[in-house]
């Protein structure tokens, strides 16, 4: 089973130091959470994996060997869902695909549930429901063993978010697949473990009480 | 490879203007060179302007932001030889 693991991940940002020294690691077949509250380094500790910011101090390692972050793009080893809308505004989703994908592989897109009806349609005019699925199953269906996806459900309207839940419970069978977003109840309901940043440390949270015991989430009797 | 084009096409577009740009102040036979050099430069400086996430598009599919730069460069050389051979004959 592969398994991706980070240690000794640091980053500053002049004297704030957003990750420290921290330890993570995702299995295949195992959806893992992160929150924590803005600034606190989500966004940042997923770009430091990927490989497109350098980190202070890192030991990335997959199946137990080490390997340097600028080769994570290179070798495909971890897809990245980022915050913000990555994909050619004036391309039609029906002539993104084939970017992506040679032959009957754009079947795996092309069949998926609502893409009929959005592939005459230019990437800039997609709703953000319809941009956020399209985007994840673009990344999603890539031989990557891992995926990081930053606020896939931000934004996105019920009918979508559900069959974005569909597709990441799919997508779990083969991947190993880290997710960070603000809506904790959808992550919540999609994750089998999940995990904190606080203060550049991660910490491990069981349930929304735990999130309200850390200061993400007011307290009950607030 | 498909996708590698896209980028080049982008590309191209904002080096094509630069260099048309620069032919109105300069001798025809240095506008290779501009292309390849100031407008190239000039090109990445653009998408990094304005099109700096979809390198997210490019990085999933194995394209690092160096390796689209250096392909780039490197098929820039081919317009470059005709834009000279033109400029060649046109003088």
């Amino acid at each position: 089973m592969n398994t991706l693991s980070v240690n000794a991940l640091t980053k500053s940002f002049g004297r704030k130091i957003v990750l420290d020294n921290v330890d993570l690691s995702c299995q295949a077949g195992e959806i893992l959470g992160i929150f924590g509250r803005n600034g606190c380094g989500k966004s940042t500790l997923l770009k430091l994996l990927f490989g497109t910011m350098k980190a202070d101090s890192i030991r990335l390692s997959f199946n137990s060997k080490t390997i340097a972050p600028n080769t994570v793009i290179p070798d495909g080893q971890i897809g990245y869902l980022p915050q913000d809308p990555f994909l050619p505004k004036n391309l039609k989703v029906r002539d993104i695909i084939p970017l992506y994908y040679n032959g009957n592989e754009q079947d795996k897109v092309f069949h998926s549930p609502g893409i009929e009806k959005m592939a005459n349609t230019r990437a800039g005019n997609l709703s953000m429901g319809e941009l956020r699925y399209f985007e994840l199953l673009l990344v999603g269906h890539l031989p990557h063993p891992f995926l990081m996806l930053d606020e896939p459900f931000s934004m996105v309207e019920p009918l979508y978010k559900d069959l974005i839940k569909e597709l990441l419970f799919e997508l779990k069978a083969k991947k190993g697949i880290i997710i960070t977003d603000h809506y904790y109840d959808d992550v919540f309901s999609v994750t089998d473990r999940n995990l904190m940043l606080k203060d550049g440390k991660i910490l491990n949270i069981n349930d929304r009480n735990d999130l309200a015991a850390h200061g993400y989430l007011p307290s009950e009797t607030e | 490879m498909r996708a590698f084009r896209q980028y080049y096409l982008t590309l191209l577009l904002f080096n094509l203007c630069f260099t048309a740009a620069s032919a109105v102040f300069g001798n025809l036979l240095l506008l290779p060179i501009i292309f390849c050099t100031a407008g190239f430069a000039f090109s990445l400086f653009a998408f990094n302007k304005f099109f700096s996430k979809q390198y997210y598009f490019y990085n999933n599919i194995g394209f690092t932001r160096q390796k689209l730069a250096v392909m780039t460069f490197a098929v820039n050389l081919v317009p470059a030889s005709l834009i000279f051979t033109i400029a060649f004959i046109v003088l």
